[in-house]
């Protein structure tokens, strides 16, 4: 089961072709690599789109969301 | 002759969860409808091989399968994965009919100089969809939406099946009526109360008797029997023309509910809901309807036509608690729907007294609000201890309409 977090996080990201490709994320000043972005999809929270990515570390699944507006990263949840 | 294809992904929601969460793949999942009220909504095919079935209560299909694993639905990434679908789709053709959010017609007639032949054109779509999102669909194609809705059922998952004009008698001859879309328990049960059960047995009944037990529906049935339909495929702005007819919203309840006061409460809810959405595209109507489902599933509507058109959330409430306060309830109540329809564009008449300026004023202003930093920030106090459900996706979801996630 999910457990929440809703914590922000640095994010390394590459910008590529209109779309964003995270790479790496710092959580308690442990860098944890992306292996793999196995979802993404978009929400909105009053005028602001969040862009929700479904990602793993080869270990653990993690939904990290950028807020589009504000510019900044949260880790959602962890798996 | 046409050529149209009804594309129907292959448990939809669980197979979007695998993909989201690669743990889960190959294990017996579901998604279920919220926390609270588990009824299974789409198990996957691991699930459905222990038994697992849509519309199973969570303590069914733990029954069925104590290991399943079951995630509550999150109708965004269906929301964005449907948009990924009918994206590939509109490549193949622009008259993309969305039947519902894991289910649309395609029309190919004449894309067989540019794509090749039906087959050809859903083989290609197949492996587009597989490619490009990981997941699985079964294809019908035929001379109509009948048939190509019958295709698409007859071979589960990763199914083509093509009927041909030259194919349906047989295809018909003994199939159950139960399984033509359109044809539900009800009709299922009076059909066989006179000794129909299959296509072909419907075929050989004379039109005469089918229109003089059923009505025009009588004529809807021969049709049907034959494999005759002239539905046109709908084209997005052609649906949404239809979609935007009446407004509405329901919510199936935590638990059963027996307290007028508490469904008054709801109803209060999804009357702002519904004038949300009204008031941002402009919209107006003059009848109400309340629909409430009891325990039992039995489902009624009470509708009422105003004097004037309204998209006040209080206005919309006042209609359908008037029209809750006739009905004497026989069962707790498990679901509860309010909509408007009779629509009218920019049909509000401007408010002539003080009262209703500020009434207005106020309404604009929380809706101001509520763009800006989401639904409910303000609302009214009573709705302070709302309901706070997983949004289900419903059937008249759109990509590009009001009704947004």
């Amino acid at each position: 089961m999910p457990t929440e977090i809703d914590e922000p996080i640095d994010v390394g990201v590459i910008f590529s072709c209109g779309k964003i490709k995270p790479i790496w994320f710092a959580r308690s000043s442990r860098q944890i690599r992306i292996q793999k972005v196995t979802f993404h999809w978009k929400t909105r929270q009053g005028k602001e789109d969040l862009i929700h990515f479904s990602v793993t570390d080869g270990h653990n699944l993690y939904e990290i969301r950028f807020h589009t507006e504000t510019m900044i990263w949260r880790l959602a949840h962890t798996e | 002759m046409r050529t149209i294809m009804h594309i129907d992904m292959n448990a939809f929601f669980a197979s979007v969860e695998q993909r989201a969460n690669p743990a889960l793949q190959g294990k017996p999942m579901a998604v279920i409808g919220s926390k609270h009220r588990g009824v299974v909504l789409s198990p996957s095919y691991d699930a459905r091989a222990f038994g697992v079935r849509t519309g199973m209560t969570y303590g069914e299909a733990k029954k069925a399968c104590p290991h399943i694993v079951l995630v509550p639905a999150d109708s965004s990434k269906y929301a964005h994965a449907c948009q990924e679908l009918i994206s590939i789709w509109k490549d193949f053709t622009p008259l993309v009919e969305l039947f519902s959010i894991d289910e649309a017609f395609l029309d190919v007639t004449g894309c067989d100089e540019l794509f090749g032949d039906p087959v050809q054109i859903a083989i290609q779509i197949k492996e587009r969809i597989w490619d490009e999102t990981g997941l699985l669909c079964s294809i019908g194609i035929g001379p109509n939406k009948l048939l190509a809705k019958l295709g698409s059922d007859l071979q589960k998952p990763d199914g083509l099946v093509f009927i041909s004009p030259e194919d349906v008698e047989a295809v018909l001859e003994n199939l159950p009526v139960k399984k033509i879309c359109g044809i539900g328990p009800n009709l299922t049960s009076h059909l066989r109360a006179i000794g129909i059960r299959t296509c072909g047995e419907l075929r050989r009944t004379p039109l005469k008797q089918l229109t003089t037990t059923f009505g025009l529906i009588g004529e809807r049935l021969h049709d049907i029997s034959l494999g005759l339909d002239d539905d046109p495929v709908r084209s997005e702005e052609e649906q949404e023309a239809e979609d935007s007819k009446s407004m509405g919203h329901s919510m199936t309840l935590d638990e059963d509910c027996s307290s007028r006061s508490l469904i008054e409460r709801h109803i209060l809810q999804l009357s702002e809901k519904v004038g949300r959405r009204l008031r941002r595209g402009a919209y107006s109507g003059r009848t109400i309807a309340l629909t409430l489902r009891y325990s039992d599933f039995h489902t009624f509507t009470r509708q009422k036509k105003l004097n004037a058109a309204v998209n006040h959330g209080l206005d919309i409430y006042a209609g359908a608690a008037a029209l809750f306060q006739e009905i004497q309830l026989q069962q707790p109540i498990r679901l509860v729907g309010v909509s408007v329809s009779g629509l009218e564009q920019n049909g509000v008449q401007m408010p002539l007294f003080e009262k209703d300026r500020k009434r207005t004023w106020i309404t604009e202003a929380m809706d101001e609000i509520n763009d800006e930093y989401g639904e409910c920030t303000v609302t009214w106090g009573t709705l302070v201890h709302r309901s706070h459900h997983e949004r289900i996706i419903s059937p008249a979801w759109r990509p590009g309409g009001d009704r947004q996630y």
